[in-house]
């Protein structure tokens, strides 16, 4: 072939293409609203390309300090955006409705395909059986009850649903953050009673001189325009430090100094910088006569420096319970509390596991002792989301009828697997209700939750804490549904009837997670910029629109005019789309872009017509000052700390006088954070000092990974295999003390459950501490164990390892460590 | 003829591979060992003393392309436009001279049967003829990589040609700039050795008496492993078979 000839051959493929933009966001991905560019031919998607929305072709975006300052970048993906292809046209798609012939559970029954008329019908009448059977807390969507709220599309007309209190994701920083900060993300971000915002954008980075990321690999666990700045920060002289068990990617890339810490062990080292920030005075004395509650200031202090129970927390006390020599931690307090704006940022891998709340919540307490939790180049240090949008989007309008019931909050969003089972032991007549609505949260005052369907439309089985349990609980139900994408995903062996999913970004105008409608806003990050995710495809085999599906059911549940009545006469599901965005997305774009109030035109929008926008739809524009925590409020001279005191509460008054066990936490906490706790004689259940070490002497970590969505694209060739093995993380005297070399498969075990892995030796992580990345696919092999009764999982699954206990401890977070013990599996 | 070439800022990548990946959807590339656009990753030191060292390489387009002076059946030449090194396949016949000259272990194959052809980066060429960059370059998130006529690479980032433990570039000279990852630094102090030595015991502060096991015995094992425990810690660029490429260039954080 010649020159011309070999061009030729590599253009063919692109020539002809189209071009959609949609951005990927499953939940798991954060604040990453990622751009990408479609090319499609011949209604398949052929290629996926970055965002070349901004700064088309240009590969450094060295575009100078001040476009830089003000956002004007592109969103682009990682690895899992540009691999799509590989979920899209999978042979092991689901194609068709199916139904479950024997019982639910890996191993049991067996599916066959049926008609959308027998599933819609079915699951109607399922439906109906359920509600008059078991009454209104009978029936979980799944994605998802939190923040107070069911997400059950048809709950509001149907009288039936379980809505949960706390979330997932923040969970570990949602109660100091409300205790402490008077900061709830529900009244900021769903009921608009607050406008604390505690987020902060990317660009505000650049304004830090100091960045410590704490148990937070940012690369990874906070993908997006906000790692990219860190770099950028760092680049322009901001010194930045990673706290972390694991020498992680950030330490090695955004950090010049990493210094490791033994997992659970946070609080300890952070009372020891609280320690020298008090004794040495290096606290903003003008930020905490302003905006702190001098009662609970000198309360925490008297705790940490001794004169409360003797013990001062020195650096040299911390020094053995964290591993970290004293030295370090000494002049890491020095450094904090002379720095001008410090992010330091500690949140999710420390709050979520036993009694971590404490670690998150010192963090926080330290940003305010520091004036740092409101400052430009400060953190907040809890969820860190949200912030004020710097643009409208179009607001559709479904043109639904008002809620007729309000979903009762029934029990903790990370309770489910202790409600199934818990609602067993209490039918049976072997559990109290009083234990009942301790172990799951229940508000008092509320119902009892009686879960008899399941509705899935997504890996829900597979994701959290102790699956075992779980998957026991997900087959106790009477009649599960649901979406999904793969056969052999392990939450389809729960269903008793498998709707085939779109994969929506590409081939639907469905919402994506938590109703999120497609004009797509960063929920943090930037919030300078919108895409319309428009469709691009059309899905293969039997695939319909989820919305269609929803509409269906409303109809033949009796609500089909309450639920969707400008799309109630689009009964061939061929139309769905094209109707959906003709009577529902394009009418919001055109009432947006009138600009009716001349908003738009003051930040320098010039809305296109419908048509012209939707050939790169995407709006930006510049950040004049990005967002820091509560700038809104603070700047005004308002309070952003909505406690009873209307300061920050170092020692909370909720907490102090409130008896918590008779609350929804329906566990105890301390009202600071202590080491030591006034309810518990156990050390941490997860960490090195527990009795349990004797026989699971590993404490196990679970972090996030670039290559999956929480367990979206486990099975994605170009990913798996291609670009990672999935392994359990051991230092090399944890490997020679058992034998194992790198490559060695290994059983990893715990109370709770036996997985399977090959072992990865580095000298990235400490001993003691063992890592399993989260989000694989329970795949049961041959072996058997009884503490996985579905079988031996050979895939790795961290989440099989994880125990689910919080009492006596405050009911919430989701938890996300363990102990295990790691052994080689001889003859392999 | 202008020679294009490629930027690469070790001190950016984390690995990720999205280059990688973009690479095998633009140009259609099914799981496997093509992988034109390669991520190595591999680490160095002891803790806490340990690095990550990454280098994302796809082809050195070089000046004197070790792989076609190899090649027994001329299938592999130099293009005027832009200097690239690209392969007809037609004329392939699978020899895989190419990959025992090349020191970068640029040429891939699909598979390990000897009538596999071989192929390998192309400078995203059929984009280049449209102005537009190659795909891996534009779809890095933290912007590590540039593209264009490698004396305006060179004018921009200096010369570096080659990073710790790459062939020497006078071998083939490879149109690449290379920055390196950055030392590290002790905002704070930290002795390395005590913290070592903290690791060992779990009868501290508190729980002195408690009886628990000691996290390890044997300091040596961890600041001395044998060799083999540790597999992923030098950079092999040259793979002759399916596997030894998957196992340089698959990484652990999944």
């Amino acid at each position: 072939m010649s020159r011309e000839e070999i061009v030729k051959d590599l253009s063919d493929r692109h020539e002809g293409v189209h071009y959609c933009y949609t951005t990927c966001v499953n939940n798991g991905c954060w604040d990453a609203s990622c751009i990408l560019k479609c090319g499609i031919k011949d209604d398949k998607v052929v290629t996926i390309e970055a965002d070349d929305s901004v700064n088309a072709n240009d590969a450094r975006e060295d575009i100078g300090d001040d476009a830089i300052k003000k956002g004007m970048i592109q969103l682009r993906a990682c690895p899992m955006g540009h691999a799509w292809r590989q979920e899209l046209y999978a042979e092991d798609r689901v194609l068709y409705p199916m139904k479950r012939v024997g019982a639910k559970g890996a191993g049991n029954g067996h599916f066959e395909r049926i008609s959308w008329d027998e599933a819609i019908s079915t699951i109607i009448s399922k439906m109906k059986g359920i509600q008059d059977k078991y009454g209104q807390a009978s029936i979980f969507y799944c994605q998802y009850g939190a923040f107070e709220r069911s997400d059950f599309p048809l709950a509001p007309w149907m009288d039936t649903g379980v809505a949960c209190w706390g979330d997932h994701s923040t969970s570990g920083s949602a109660p100091g953050e409300k205790f402490h900060l008077g900061v709830d993300l529900v009244d900021v971000m769903f009921k608009g009673t607050s406008q604390s915002f505690p987020g902060f954008e990317a660009p505000d980075l650049l304004n830090s001189d100091l960045i410590i990321l704490w148990g937070l690999d940012m690369l990874v666990g906070w993908f997006g325009t906000v790692p990219y700045y860190c770099k950028l920060a760092q680049e322009k002289g901001a010194k930045v430090i990673v706290v972390d068990p694991r020498y992680t990617v950030s330490a090695e890339v955004l950090a010049d100094q990493w210094i490791p810490i033994r997992p659970g062990t946070d609080v300890a080292a952070e009372l020891a910088i609280a320690y020298v920030l008090y004794t040495e005075d290096l606290y903003d004395h003008d930020f905490v006569n302003t905006y702190v509650e001098p009662e609970g200031f000198e309360k925490w202090r008297k705790y940490v420096v001794g004169e409360e129970d003797g013990e001062a927390k020195t650096p040299e006390w911390a020094e053995p319970l964290c591993g970290i020599p004293a030295d370090t931690l000494r002049e890491l307090a020095r450094l904090y509390g002379n720095a001008k704006a410090v992010h330091l940022q500690c949140h999710y891998s420390v709050g979520k596991r036993n009694r971590g709340e404490y670690g998150t919540t010192a963090a926080m307490l330290l940003q305010a002792m520091t004036g740092n939790i409101a400052r430009p180049g400060g953190c907040e240090s809890g969820c860190s989301l949200t912030t004020v949008p710097h643009l409208t989007t179009p607001m559709l309008d479904w043109g639904r009828a008002a809620a007729d019931f309000a979903t009762p909050v029934v029990m903790n969003n990370n309770k489910l697997t202790e409600t199934l089972y818990c609602r067993q032991k209490f039918d049976k007549g072997e559990m109290s209700e009083d234990e009942f609505r301790h172990r799951i949260g229940n508000p008092p005052g509320s119902i009892l939750p009686n879960i008899r369907m399941m509705i899935m439309d997504n890996n829900y089985v597979n994701n959290q804490h102790d699956v075992n349990k779980r998957m026991e609980g997900f087959a106790s139900t009477d009649f599960n549904w649901g979406w999904q994408w793969h056969m052999g995903q392990p939450s389809s062996e729960f269903l008793d009837i498998m709707l085939p999913a779109p994969i929506h970004q590409f081939e639907t105008l469905d919402t994506y997670f938590f109703g999120q409608e497609r004009y797509f806003l960063g929920p943090s990050g930037m919030r300078n910029y919108f895409v319309f995710c428009n469709k691009g495809v059309n899905p293969p085999g039997e695939v319909r629109a989820k919305e269609w599906v929803w509409t269906q059911i409303a109809k033949g549940l009796g609500i089909g005019e309450k639920y969707n009545p400008k799309l109630i006469d689009v009964d061939d599901y061929k139309d769905w789309d094209q109707a959906v965005l003709d009577r529902i997305y394009k009418p919001a774009y055109e009432e947006w872009a009138k600009d009716s109030d001349g908003y738009l035109a003051s930040i320098g929008i010039k809305p296109r017509p419908w048509d012209e926008f939707l050939k790169c739809p995407v709006e930006r524009v510049p950040i004049d000052e990005p967002f820091y925590p509560f700038k809104n409020l603070i700047e005004l001279g308002y309070s952003p700390f909505m406690t009873p005191s209307n300061k920050v509460e170092f020692s909370s008054s909720f907490l102090e006088n409130m008896d918590l066990t008779e609350t929804r936490w329906r566990g105890h906490m301390d009202s600071y954070p202590k080491w030591n706790v006034s309810y518990d004689d156990n050390p941490v259940y997860d960490g090195y000092y527990h009795p349990d070490t004797k026989e699971y002497p590993l404490s196990l970590v679970t972090p996030v990974t670039p290559y999956r969505q929480h367990s979206a694209n486990d099975q994605n060739y170009w990913l798996r295999g291609d670009c990672y093995r999935h392994a359990v993380w051991i230092s090399p005297a944890d490997a020679q003390a058992r034998g194992i070399v790198d490559g060695d498969q290994c059983l990893i075990e715990s109370k709770t459950g036996v997985v399977k892995a090959p072992a990865y030796v580095t000298e990235k992580i400490i001993p003691g501490t063992a890592a399993i990345h989260h989000g694989t696919w329970f795949k049961p092999g041959k072996d058997s164990d009884p503490r996985d009764p579905y079988g031996v999982d050979e895939n790795g699954n961290c989440n099989m390892l994880l125990d689910d206990i919080h009492l006596p401890h405050a009911v919430g977070a989701l938890l996300t460590a363990g102990l295990v013990q790691v052994s080689k599996i001889e003859g392999r | 003829m202008a020679q294009y070439g490629f930027f690469f800022d070790q001190s950016r990548c984390y690995g990720c591979q999205a280059c990688s990946v973009a690479c095998k959807d633009w140009n259609d590339l099914e799981p496997g060992p093509k992988k034109w656009m390669s991520v190595y990753d591999w680490e160095t030191g002891t803790l806490p003393d340990v690095r990550i060292n990454i280098l994302a390489f796809n082809c050195g387009h070089c000046d004197d392309p070790a792989c076609a002076k190899a090649c027994p059946s001329g299938a592999i030449f130099k293009e005027d436009k832009y200097g690239a090194v690209l392969v007809d396949e037609d004329k392939c016949t699978g020899a895989r001279k190419c990959l025992d000259a090349c020191p970068y272990g640029s040429p891939k194959f699909a598979n390990d049967n000897p009538s596999a052809k071989m192929s390998k980066c192309t400078m995203c060429i059929d984009r280049l003829e449209k102005g537009e960059k190659p795909v891996c370059v534009l779809s890095c998130p933290m912007r590590a990589f540039d593209f264009g006529p490698i004396d305006e690479l060179r004018q921009k980032y200096g010369d570096c040609a080659q990073l710790a433990e790459m062939p020497d570039p006078k071998l083939t000279h490879p149109n690449v700039v290379y920055k390196a990852h950055r030392d590290r630094q002790q905002f704070v102090p930290l002795d390395g050795k005590k913290v070592l030595e903290l690791q060992k015991d779990r009868n501290v502060g508190q729980y002195k008496d408690a009886g628990l096991d000691p996290v390890y015995t044997d300091l040596k094992a961890e600041t001395d492993p044998p060799a083999g425990e540790i597999k992923r810690n030098k950079l092999v660029m040259v793979n002759k078979t399916a596997e030894a490429v998957m196992a340089a260039t698959s990484n652990d954080l999944g």
